[in-house]
């Protein structure tokens, strides 16, 4: 395991991770660097639109059939348990108000798209395969945790949510937002048209794919830099569960994907995916449905913390528990 | 040339609740509104700019110029469709031109 360590870590040197690193050294310099919002909004359009695109087409290639319904249905369980575990934790540890705290929880039970994306191009990076409906999986897996969350929340009748987690607008965040609609859309364009459909989109999605991640991460880096700045207010067990609350999430998601019977490299990315912290659905969910929650803690937190640990060490020690375990 | 003195409303509000805004506004009787994105600043609730896909970290102006008699109906309702978001509300006087718009 220590070689698969020696090598995963020194596959983190790769362009898209040092890109992260600069744009987090500029943030913590304060220098002027800024992706314009516009500019990082494209961007990231364009990641998740590639990443379904791509998942969709290995996904018609292959004659999965029916067989990954037992894999994705694990996923949304694992969506809706994982906010309970953080829930229990962060009364433990921190003082956290009840609403904050079903908040973060929310936070931690769903996904970073980001910290997919890297992962499955680390893991391509070592020749490591994985199944193509693993990015289904990502679109599944952002909502269940916000409905958690939700549920946790009015669980003390706080915060006068009551009646606020069924409203439509709160619904159409949470089922049709952005993210999910690109993944969900690509990956079914890209099933429908397959090998062939991708083939005619490759010169502009599949090939320059590494070149815009790094712009990505990089403005990514930009960002999480500012947040840590400004996560002073975080005490030191909040701090503490950012980073050892994506190891029990990736001990759960590796666990679930041996269970289902996934590859290495698929039980390697839910892994990921139930280590990773959203922070594009959740966060607007979560002030839309709990606006007393304070994004002062949830955002720091997701942002500053937990997506650098996972894409700097997390991936990387994931990857290498879970080959050393599968061989 | 005459002139016609409105109340210029200004909202600086959470982009996801930019259009609950502009409906409440629009509901208390605005004729219409103006809403600038992806704004940066800093308050009580920290620092705040954007950030990706998500809305959740960003702020918007919603602008809407109307009669001075209807603008504390319009502010109220504005405020209830706020609630606890993060938010600026303020209005001035502003002159315009061709009073029937507004």
């Amino acid at each position: 395991m220590a070689d698969l360590l020696a090598v995963a870590t020194s596959n983190l040197i790769s362009p898209a991770i040092l890109a992260f690193l600069l744009g987090g050294l500029a943030g913590f310099l304060r220098s002027d660097l800024e992706i314009p919002e516009a500019i990082a909004k494209g961007l990231s359009i364009y990641l998740m639109l590639a990443i379904g695109l791509k998942g969709g087409a290995s996904l018609a290639a292959s004659d999965a059939g029916f067989s990954i319904l037992p894999g994705l249905i694990a996923a949304v369980m694992l969506s809706f348990v994982i906010p309970y575990i953080a829930f229990f934790l962060l009364r433990l540890t921190t003082k956290f108000s009840h609403i904050d705290t079903a908040a973060v929880s929310a936070h931690y039970g769903s996904v970073s798209i980001v910290t997919f994306v890297t992962a499955t191009q680390f893991l391509t990076s070592l020749d490591i395969k994985y199944e193509a409906y693993i990015i289904a999986m990502v679109a599944l897996m952002e909502t269940p945790a916000i409905v958690s969350g939700l549920l946790l929340a009015r669980e003390k009748g706080k915060g006068g949510s009551k009646t606020s987690i069924f409203q439509p607008e709160m619904l159409r965040e949470i089922l049709f937002n952005g993210s999910i609609v690109l993944l969900l859309g690509g990956f079914v364009i890209g099933w429908a048209t397959g090998e062939e459909g991708l083939e005619t989109v490759a010169p502009f999605f599949v090939d320059p794919f590494q070149g815009v991640l790094c712009l990505f991460l990089l403005d990514m880096g930009l960002v999480a830099a500012h947040r840590l700045r400004t996560a002073s207010s975080l005490s030191p067990a909040a701090i503490a569960f950012g980073l050892y609350m994506p190891i029990i999430g990736a001990v759960l998601g590796g666990a679930t994907g041996f269970a289902v019977g996934i590859s290495a490299g698929g039980a390697t990315l839910l892994a990921v995916l139930a280590a990773s912290a959203s922070y594009i659905a959740v966060p607007a969910a979560i002030r839309l449905a709990l606006p007393k929650a304070d994004p002062g803690i949830f955002i720091p937190l997701s942002l500053g913390v937990t997506f650098p640990f996972n894409v700097l060490i997390g991936i990387p020690l994931y990857a290498a528990v879970i080959a050393a375990l599968y061989s | 040339m005459q002139l016609f003195t409105k109340k210029k409303i200004e909202v600086v509000v959470e982009s996801i609740y930019a259009p609950r805004v502009a409906e409440a506004a629009k509901k208390a009787g605005a004729k219409g509104y103006t809403i600038l994105p992806n704004l940066q600043g800093s308050g009580i609730h920290g620092d705040r700019r954007g950030s990706g896909l998500s809305g959740a970290f960003e702020n918007v102006m919603v602008i809407c110029v109307v009669d001075a008699a209807i603008a504390p109906a319009v502010m109220a309702a504005i405020q209830e469709a706020i609630g606890d978001a993060i938010g600026v509300l303020y209005a001035s006087d502003v002159d315009v031109l061709r009073d029937e718009h507004f």
